[in-house]
């Protein structure tokens, strides 16, 4: 299927609704699916790999934040949140970097979309590490991914996330290496059978047919021949 | 001693006096709607359309292309005209057939582009489409004038002047894409454009050659029928026809998921406002402007009818209100210190539809003044969250920018009448009601001030700390993340949420709808329902020759049919 972005983040939106996401986290994961996409990364199949979580998240640990079982479509982008929020306060006051520490991911690439989206719209720009010292790490900068440590790790569609599902270490940074212009291509590439799956995820978030609906819920009849 | 830069900084209007859904739902177009910027930058270049294609058969169906250069680049309005039986002629959502289909394209298209767009425009949201399809848009008939007018120049004469100035356009738009769907391209690839980097620039000049398509569409059938005795229409009339819209609720939706645009077009107006305000003594040309202007906007209240009764009840006191208005000021009223700040001030003594009037009218005297706040309009900026921010900067925000919200009580079935939802059955965009009828649980998030009611109301129960972050709080808590992005988008951008209830049963979504058409410079506003409205574009705005003859581009707000010398 080739697509817009546009329409990408919207298929991407609705799936994350009908996959039981809340309205403001489902928008976020768009447009980590997007930025994935953007980087021939397989984003469609990275949300329909997360689970929405039922439970509320339990962080442990002193020192760097501790996560096990991290549902990453419900808990990534507050997880990136704190992450922000702690780097600040320690940039503010002359520490050193924050991490966290997350334990079987359900997801770790969706991780890696919303990291991205996080790094191009901080203020000031963000660069995050996600996997360090797992074997396996990717960095995700203002406009680049760059995937390292695994065999052949060219291209994220090989990193090893099974591996880093297991345990990983996400940190960040102010102002990283930007890793050049960010890639924007006007079409994009998905697979006819994420797509599917996509939109019978998004059919969820509609109203099924009736004829009552027909008739008055657009306030409009049903002929304009005047 | 009263000085021009106080009204330029302090005396934006409040966000809470001009939020409001009743005042946003009493607009007007003004000199910075988009369609009148758009004919500006038209006449500034000169701009010429040509019309390479044009394979029209004697019935009126066919193909055809009118080609403008704008701002450098090429654009290629590619229409489609059609049969289509009566009883497939709706305007709404659900239709699957259409008299007209179009196609912005980005350049010139060759002949397998007007193949392939041949295939695919006329089937609109059942077809795909690709990166040099900018925009995509179809046109119903309005039955009754566009055969009326046929009919009457095919006969040698002029169509009947009352009937064209009730109906007011030969063709209404049901529809008009942009931005991605269905595959076509984005803005964001053409948006820094020189030409396209206003709201819906290229939507708007879309349905300005769609216009000028209609026209030559009933003078072509016409001179089918009649060969060598068919007339012309009359320039006048040329002239007065827009382009007609219909429009339901999948126009509201965009007014609350864009809060950052929203904001930037409201700000823009009511800093253009300030600037007019703060103007303390107008130039004789300004007034006698505002005068002549004021006589015309009276002809045209008097032209505008309406079925429906609420507005028509709205028309009536307008009306009196402007004659009342126009009574009181005269060219000696006007020349006194802070005219403009005096009409604004003294204003709240009519009614709401008056007042915006008010604000639209006198806003147009002054181009040079405020014209050139319309390149500020645009963004592509997305709400985001504050992490670092505490629970106690969040719980001021609530309390300083939402009581509107806060004082609803959403347990009051009254209050909580109404859910968004978008229907299965073509994804139609429709309003049920919640204690009525199935579907509530998969309503859409324009709930807003219900949302910021229970973020607050969780806030006060759980009793934190307040030093703790709001990236804590999501944390635990990643349902209000929503809430929390409106609270903090609110904070940094006052005029960017509308401050009601949209699921009340009070809520009138038809004045989301009017908000959003008088931004884009829509007049005649003709509700068939509370859901549901018609209007007209470009009625009275310059026709191609005008545009390309370079005259004047942009003496057309709230047109009137003139009357033959």
């Amino acid at each position: 299927m080739l697509t817009s972005q546009r329409e990408l983040l919207g298929l991407a939106s609705a799936a994350a609704t009908g996959m039981g996401y809340p309205y403001g986290i489902g928008d976020d994961l768009a447009r980590a699916v997007v930025w994935l996409v953007v980087r021939d990364a397989d984003g469609l199949g990275a949300l329909m790999t997360s689970t929405p979580r039922t439970e509320p998240i339990a962080p442990s640990g002193s020192g760097p934040v501790s996560v096990d079982g991290v549902h990453v479509g419900s808990d990534g982008s507050a997880l990136l949140d704190l992450l922000i929020a702690n780097h600040r306060a320690t940039r503010n006051a002359g520490g050193e970097r924050m991490s966290l520490r997350l334990r079987l991911l359900d997801s770790p690439l969706l991780l890696i979309g919303l990291a991205g989206t996080a790094a191009e719209i901080g203020d000031p720009a963000l660069d995050f590490l996600v996997g360090e010292g797992s074997g396996a790490s990717a960095s995700v900068a203002t406009s680049a991914l760059t995937v390292s440590g695994a065999a052949d790790a060219a291209l994220i569609g090989r990193f090893d996330l099974e591996a880093m599902g297991m345990a990983v270490e996400i940190s960040c940074r102010t102002g990283g290496p930007s890793g050049g212009e960010a890639p924007q291509p006007t079409r994009l590439i998905v697979g006819d059978d994420r797509w599917t799956a996509a939109e019978e995820l998004a059919h969820r978030t509609y109203v099924p047919a009736s004829e009552h609906s027909r008739h008055s819920g657009a306030g409009a009849g049903l002929t304009d021949n005047d | 001693m009263i000085e021009p830069t106080d009204f330029v900084e302090d005396t934006l209007r409040a966000p809470e006096v001009v939020m409001t859904l009743e005042r946003l739902g009493s607009g007007f177009p003004t000199r910075l709607s988009f369609m009148r910027s758009l004919m500006r930058a038209l006449a500034a270049e000169g701009a010429e359309v040509t019309r390479p294609v044009w394979d029209i058969g004697h019935d009126g169906f066919g193909r055809a292309v009118y080609t403008v250069r704008f701002g450098g680049h090429d654009y290629s309005l590619v229409a489609f005209s059609t049969e289509l039986a009566d009883e497939e002629r709706t305007d709404r959502v659900i239709a699957t057939a259409w008299d007209s289909s179009y196609v912005l394209f980005d350049g010139q298209p060759t002949v397998a582009d007007l193949d392939r767009l041949e295939a695919a425009a006329p089937r609109q949201e059942a077809a795909r489409f690709e990166e040099a399809d900018l925009i995509l848009s179809r046109a119903n008939k309005s039955v009754r004038l566009f055969d009326h007018v046929v009919d009457r120049l095919a006969a040698g004469d002029q169509p009947d002047e009352e009937l064209v100035r009730s109906v007011g356009y030969l063709m209404r738009t049901t529809a008009v894409y942009g931005n991605g769907k269905f595959g076509i391209a984005d803005r964001a690839g053409y948006r820094d454009r020189t030409a396209m980097d206003h709201p819906f620039r290229a939507e708007m000049l879309t349905v300005w050659l769609i216009r000028g398509f209609t026209i030559d569409l009933v003078e072509h059938i016409a001179a089918q029928r009649s060969p060598g005795t068919a007339a012309v229409l009359d320039p006048r009339f040329k002239r007065f026809l827009g382009i007609g819209n219909a429009t339901g609720l999948g126009m509201a939706p965009f007014l609350i998921s864009h809060p950052i645009l929203i904001n930037n077009w409201l700000m823009v107006r009511e800093t253009a406002l300030a600037r007019v305000r703060a103007v303390e003594h107008a130039s004789p040309e300004e007034r006698a402007r505002f005068l002549a202007l004021g006589e015309r906007a009276a002809v045209h209240l008097a032209q505008w009818s309406v079925e429906d009764a609420i507005q028509m009840d709205r028309i009536v006191s307008l009306r009196r209100d402007w004659a009342e208005l126009r009574q009181m000021i005269d060219d000696g009223w006007l020349s006194e210190p802070w005219p403009w700040h005096r009409l604004l001030d003294g204003s709240d003594r009519w009614g709401l539809e008056c007042q915006e009037l008010i604000v639209a009218a006198v806003l147009e005297p002054h181009g040079e003044l405020i014209d050139g706040l319309t390149g500020c309009m645009s963004s592509s900026a997305e709400p985001r969250i504050d992490p670092s921010a505490t629970i106690a900067d969040l719980r001021v925000a609530i309390e300083r920018d939402w009581s509107w919200a806060l004082g609803v009580d959403f347990e009051d079935p009254h209050e909580s009448a109404q859910f968004w939802y978008v229907s299965e059955d073509n994804l139609e965009p429709r309003i049920g009601r919640r204690h009525e009828e199935p579907g509530a649980d998969l309503e859409r998030p324009l709930d807003v001030a219900r949302r910021v009611a229970a973020l607050n109301a969780e806030l006060a129960a759980e009793g934190g700390s307040p030093d703790e972050t709001v990236a804590a709080f999501l944390l635990r808590r990643p349902e209000h993340r929503y809430a929390i992005k409106r609270v903090q988008t609110l904070a940094g951008h006052p005029f960017s949420e509308i401050r009601a209830n949209l699921i009340g049963d009070d809520c009138r979504p038809i004045d989301l709808l009017r908000a959003k058409l008088a931004f884009f410079g829509a007049s005649k506003f003709d509700p068939k329902s509370d859901m549901w409205t018609r209007v007209t574009l470009y009625q009275g705005a310059p026709v191609p020759e005008d545009i390309a003859d370079g005259g004047d581009a942009d003496d057309w707000w709230l047109p009137i049919l003139e009357v033959p010398c």
